[in-house]
């Protein structure tokens, strides 16, 4: 019985993913891919907007691993530290949440251009050249800082799980300290870092503001695709195919985690 | 206790409800009565429009005029009389989107018995007409560092593609609208030889100078704070957000070679609770004197002629409509952009995101 459980469990998971990649994913790709192409001269509406979405996909990529990376660097010294240089660490941490509330992308704006005139890199006739500012490493520079009080918090988490007792049984045994850093930390972090990144990269997807203000137009989002879909072209229903593909392109990384989740549960069940 | 909870609850209800209720009779279709005025771009232009109609509207006619910005979103528009939940009363469109309008059913008919006094067109200028009457004269111009060319500055769209003898970064408007002409003249085509659009051409253009962009302008405001923080030397810009701005006046200058000028409208969405209301502030903005002022804030040209004559002789030449800075500029076919404008945007997109 249990064994039948899990396969009708497992299978009807299964079932289900076929069923919504055949009957909804498929079309909507072959929908997109096709969608007014036969009214403008062999432009589908998918060569404008697939080049968007492969751009989101990198770039959120990116901002989700600089944002854990960041995250996990201070986390690693938070959980390390005495209790004050921990609680004010967290305390830090929750700026960007608070600033992201307040005036986040105008605050990025001026303090991107004041820094751009103290780098003195002038250009020519007079020009300030921007360090940051509409620039795609400008962009991923703003995100990632907001996107690293996600990943701090959910790093602490798994790293609430270092304990004491395992570093100094490890150095009872001759075990040096970066060979426990490779040994034990990493390893529990490497769940909360999985999780991280998956967190940070969902909710980078959706992001069309700050993009387009701080990238100045180059770096635009799919959710300026939706946009400019609905606003400018007055096509509803290309706007939602966008949406739609947002929509699983977010969904693939929480189904790929919680795959990843189950099978290491089974194999921690398995093992105990 | 809970009985007086009880009362201050059914108290504090019954004044939202009651409160929701007067909004509604305050909102009619009658002279003191409320409407929703759309005005094409904020900052200074929705404030001239502010102290130039809506306000001496309020005066004139009691009631209250609201004032909201949209950024000519056709399909916003276009959904919004679909779905018949209108909530704007009068809006400010682009030509070519009046043109498209009209085909599509998204515009009320003005009330007949409200007339558009004291009107008369540019030569070959439209006249108001049962869906919407003309407004103003804008401008898109090649806008520039005073300080950053003291001898020889750029004058043409030739200059703004000459990246030797221009060095800089640029900033150009996130659309094809305008763009294109631009790039077509910077390739040697004339202005009265501009359409129907050499479209692969204008792109191939473009192509040149995609690198030395550094900013797609969306908002009319961005590329003059562009120009005065330094962080490009030219860029297109409409020329009454530099005129309205003191400082920019001082620092930035810009050319009327090649400038285009386009004319908005306003107009009634179809479904429109107010269509008298906002029939009678259609007719109050077209007259001589209200456009006069707004012209002396903005710097646009009145469709109304008329107006001309109560603008301050000091603002004059700096109007598109003056006929020196009309001769050099061309305006922008509303016909071909409303037959082209979906597949020019889709293939604009197409091009930025490669």
């Amino acid at each position: 019985m249990p064994f039948l459980r899990k396969l009708c469990f497992y299978s009807l998971a299964l079932l289900s993913l076929v069923a919504v990649g055949l009957f909804f994913v498929l079309p909507l790709c072959i929908w997109l891919g096709h969608h007014g192409d036969s009214e403008r001269g062999g432009m589908s509406a998918g060569s404008v907007f697939y080049p968007l979405l492969l751009q989101t996909l990198s770039l959120s990529a990116l901002i989700a691993i600089v944002a854990t990376g960041a995250a996990g660097a201070t986390a690693l010294v938070a959980t390390f530290s005495r209790k004050r240089l921990r609680a004010i660490l967290g305390a830090t941490m929750t700026l960007p949440l608070m600033i992201g509330f307040l005036s986040r992308n105008y605050s990025w704006l001026g303090f991107l251009s004041y820094l751009s005139g103290q780098i003195q890199s002038t250009g020519p006739n007079g020009t300030v050249t921007p360090a940051l500012l509409y620039r795609p490493v400008g962009v991923v520079v703003v995100m990632s800082t907001v996107f690293v009080p996600f990943a701090y918090f959910i790093m602490m988490q798994g790293l609430a799980g270092a304990k004491r007792q395992y570093y100094e049984a490890a150095r009872t045994l001759g075990v040096t300290d970066a060979r426990s850093f490779f040994a034990i930390t990493l390893p529990l972090m490497r769940r909360s870092a999985v999780a991280a990144m998956m967190l940070c990269s969902v909710l980078a997807f959706g992001y069309f503001v700050t993009p387009r203000m701080i990238g100045g137009g180059q770096t635009d989002f799919v959710g300026n695709g939706v946009l400019r879909a609905f606003n400018q072209l007055g096509d509803p229903a290309l706007a939602s195919a966008i949406a739609a593909h947002l929509f699983v392109w977010t969904s693939l990384p929480l189904a790929m985690f919680v795959c990843y989740s189950v099978k290491r549960r089974r194999a921690i069940a398995g093992d105990s | 206790m809970r009985r007086l909870l009880s009362v201050i609850l059914v108290a504090v209800l019954g004044l939202i409800f009651l409160s929701t209720l007067s909004g509604c009779t305050q909102r009619g279709d009658h002279p003191g009565g409320r409407i929703v005025v759309v005005s094409y771009g904020g900052g200074d232009y929705q404030q001239s429009h502010i102290k130039a109609f809506l306000r001496p509207f309020e005066i004139k006619y009691g009631g209250r005029a609201e004032s909201v910005v949209w950024g000519a979103e056709y399909g916003r528009l276009l959904e919004m009389v679909r779905s018949g939940s209108i909530s704007w009363d009068v809006v400010e469109v682009t030509a070519a989107q009046y043109a498209r309008g009209i085909q599509d059913h998204l515009f009320a008919h003005l009330d007949s018995s409200i007339a558009v006094s004291n009107f008369e067109p540019l030569p070959n200028g439209p006249s108001p007409s049962d869906y919407g009457a003309p407004n103003v004269y804008w401008s898109t111009v090649l806008a520039y560092r005073k300080d950053a060319f003291p001898s020889s500055p750029p004058s043409q769209w030739a200059d703004f593609w000459d990246t030797k003898g221009f060095p800089g970064p640029r900033a150009l408007y996130d659309d094809p609208r305008g763009t294109l002409e631009f790039a077509l003249l910077a390739d040697g085509v004339l202005p009265n030889g501009l359409y129907p659009l050499d479209v692969d051409r204008a792109f191939e253009k473009l192509e040149e100078i995609r690198s030395s962009i550094r900013v797609w302008w969306t908002d009319g405001t961005e590329p003059v704070n562009l120009l005065l923080a330094k962080q490009v030397i030219m860029t297109s810009a409409w020329s009454g957000r530099i005129y309205a701005l003191e400082r920019a006046r001082n620092e930035i200058a810009y050319s009327w070679d090649g400038a285009a000028n386009e004319l908005d409208y306003w107009v009634v969405p179809r479904g429109s609770k107010n269509v008298a209301q906002a029939s009678r502030f259609i007719a109050f903005a077209s007259e001589a004197e209200p456009m006069a002022r707004q012209a002396e804030m903005t710097a646009y040209g009145p469709a109304n002629v008329r107006a001309i004559d109560y603008v301050d002789p000091q603002v004059r030449p700096a109007l598109p409509t003056e006929s020196a800075n009309w001769a050099k500029s061309f305006v922008v076919n509303a016909e071909w952009w409303e037959k082209n404008e979906r597949e020019m945007t889709e293939r604009w997109l197409q091009w930025k995101n490669r």
